[in-house]
């Protein structure tokens, strides 16, 4: 009888392990933190460093165009980020905080006399399309209320009513690129050459010394 | 028998919704098998996209399958994910198949974190791109709202939407369209892993519409 009960306990053992088998274990779904993206962009006309707040890190940014942009760096969402900007022996600090998958531009631009300023542009975007490119314009001019930013032979409208210190994004066909930023009759040409499906691009437009830059560059995360 | 699959090679790699016997690793491999293709199939419980272009230990066991053999299953520190380079040099498909969005949506977060998964899911189609094989991507089916996973319909209807425009240049197939929300019976208290029932249905639905997608028509072999 002894030996029945234990052949039962075993046989009854074996079939609730087959149920646990049979039923995969709990695991979370998506990423293991909320995470948001910071990057730098120098507006200025000289070269800058981004110093993390230990010191420990350090991003060299020039004033030339494809080395003005940092790329983004992921920081756990909700976390203040603190960092420093160096240009010669003037140093600006810059504190700030991501929401869930924010991207989160820091532009560095020139102040008053030898001084800097900085301004921040966030966006959240849910425009991701493998199959298609994703283009943004980022107005870092105080003196341009509203830009507008037209492509192609027929210069279509591709993004307009960009207001100062801010950012507007779509995605396009992955064509070559030529367009123009336009802010009242002025404007400014720029090349972004053949664009590549699933990427995306950032066009700055600013000003130094009353002058209109822009340029472009890779959102890399 | 399809003539289109007849002696195809097929190489299929998913989640947990292939690494348990009587999930699609039974149910489509089996399905696809009829159809007169070699299948190789691939299961890791709780993995994301990129997983599969890296080794890593699965968070909850995993399972293999090699054409006409039993169901190989593997626990704890003896299952591993293996890169999708090797097994296309070890297997030579003419089609791959992806089983994979449950694990990446997020179910409990207030928002999809989209950054996150583009890149998880652009590590796997770039390893897809490189190898030049041809490739479908099958996204979530409707499952039942609650239970542990915390799955519910609108983030379902999000996700696939965004597997839908992301997945390129494989072929997305939408398993929403394949039964009415709740439809398919779930293991208790689990709302995202279906009963063997269940899982025969999304196997039968996903074999149709490969069988039906042109892409076997591009497929030289």
């Amino acid at each position: 009888m002894k030996m029945y009960r234990i052949v039962k306990v075993s046989v009854l053992f074996a079939a609730l392990s087959g149920v646990v088998w049979a039923e995969p274990q709990l695991y979370e779904t998506g990423p293991a933190e909320e995470s948001s993206y910071v990057r730098f962009v120098n507006a200025t006309d000289k070269d800058i460093s981004v110093l993390s707040s230990t010191g420990a890190a350090k991003i060299a940014l020039n004033s030339k165009a494809e080395g003005r942009v940092s790329r983004f760096y992921p920081v756990k969402a909700g976390t203040k980020l603190s960092a420093t900007i160096q240009r010669g022996d003037k140093k600006e600090p810059v504190e700030v905080t991501g929401k869930p998958w924010e991207y989160i531009t820091i532009a560095v631009l020139p102040g008053s006399g030898a001084q800097m300023e900085t301004k921040i542009v966030r966006e959240t975007p849910t425009d991701f399309n493998a199959m298609k490119s994703s283009v943004a314009l980022f107005n870092l001019d105080a003196k341009c209320p509203e830009a507008v930013m037209q492509g192609g032979a027929k210069a279509v409208t591709i993004l307009e009513n960009v207001k100062s210190f801010s950012v507007a994004r779509r995605l396009v066909n992955p064509v070559k690129l030529t367009a123009t930023v336009n802010c009242g009759a002025a404007g400014s040409s720029i090349d972004l050459s053949q664009l590549q499906a699933g990427e995306r691009y950032s066009v700055f437009m600013f000003s130094l010394k009353n002058a209109r830059r822009v340029f472009f560059s890779r959102d890399v995360n | 028998m399809s003539l289109l699959l007849a002696g195809m090679t097929v190489l299929m790699i998913g989640d947990s919704h292939m690494a348990t016997k009587g999930y699609l690793i039974s149910s489509l491999h089996d399905e696809l098998m009829q159809q007169g293709a070699r299948v190789y199939s691939y299961g890791a419980c709780g993995t994301q996209s990129g997983d599969w272009m890296r080794t890593i230990q699965p968070p909850c066991g995993g399972a293999f399958r090699l054409n006409d053999k039993p169901i190989r299953i593997r626990a704890g520190e003896a299952a591993f994910t293996t890169p999708l380079p090797d097994l296309v040099r070890e297997h030579h498909p003419d089609l791959i198949v992806v089983i994979n969005g449950d694990t990446m949506a997020g179910y409990k977060s207030a928002v999809l974190p989209r950054p996150w998964i583009s890149r998880e899911i652009s590590m796997l189609t770039h390893g897809v791109k490189a190898s030049g094989v041809r490739c479908v991507w099958v996204g979530p089916a409707w499952g039942n709202e609650g239970g542990k996973n915390g799955k519910n319909f609108p983030r379902v209807k999000e996700m696939s939407d965004f597997l839908a425009e992301n997945v390129a240049p494989c072929t997305y197939i939408n398993s929403l369209t394949m039964s009415k929300p709740g439809e398919w019976g779930t293991l208790p208290d689990d709302g995202q892993h279906f009963t063997d029932a269940g899982y025969q249905s999304w196997g039968s639905a996903i074999a149709k519409q490969i069988l039906s997608s042109d892409i076997l028509q591009k497929i030289k072999h």
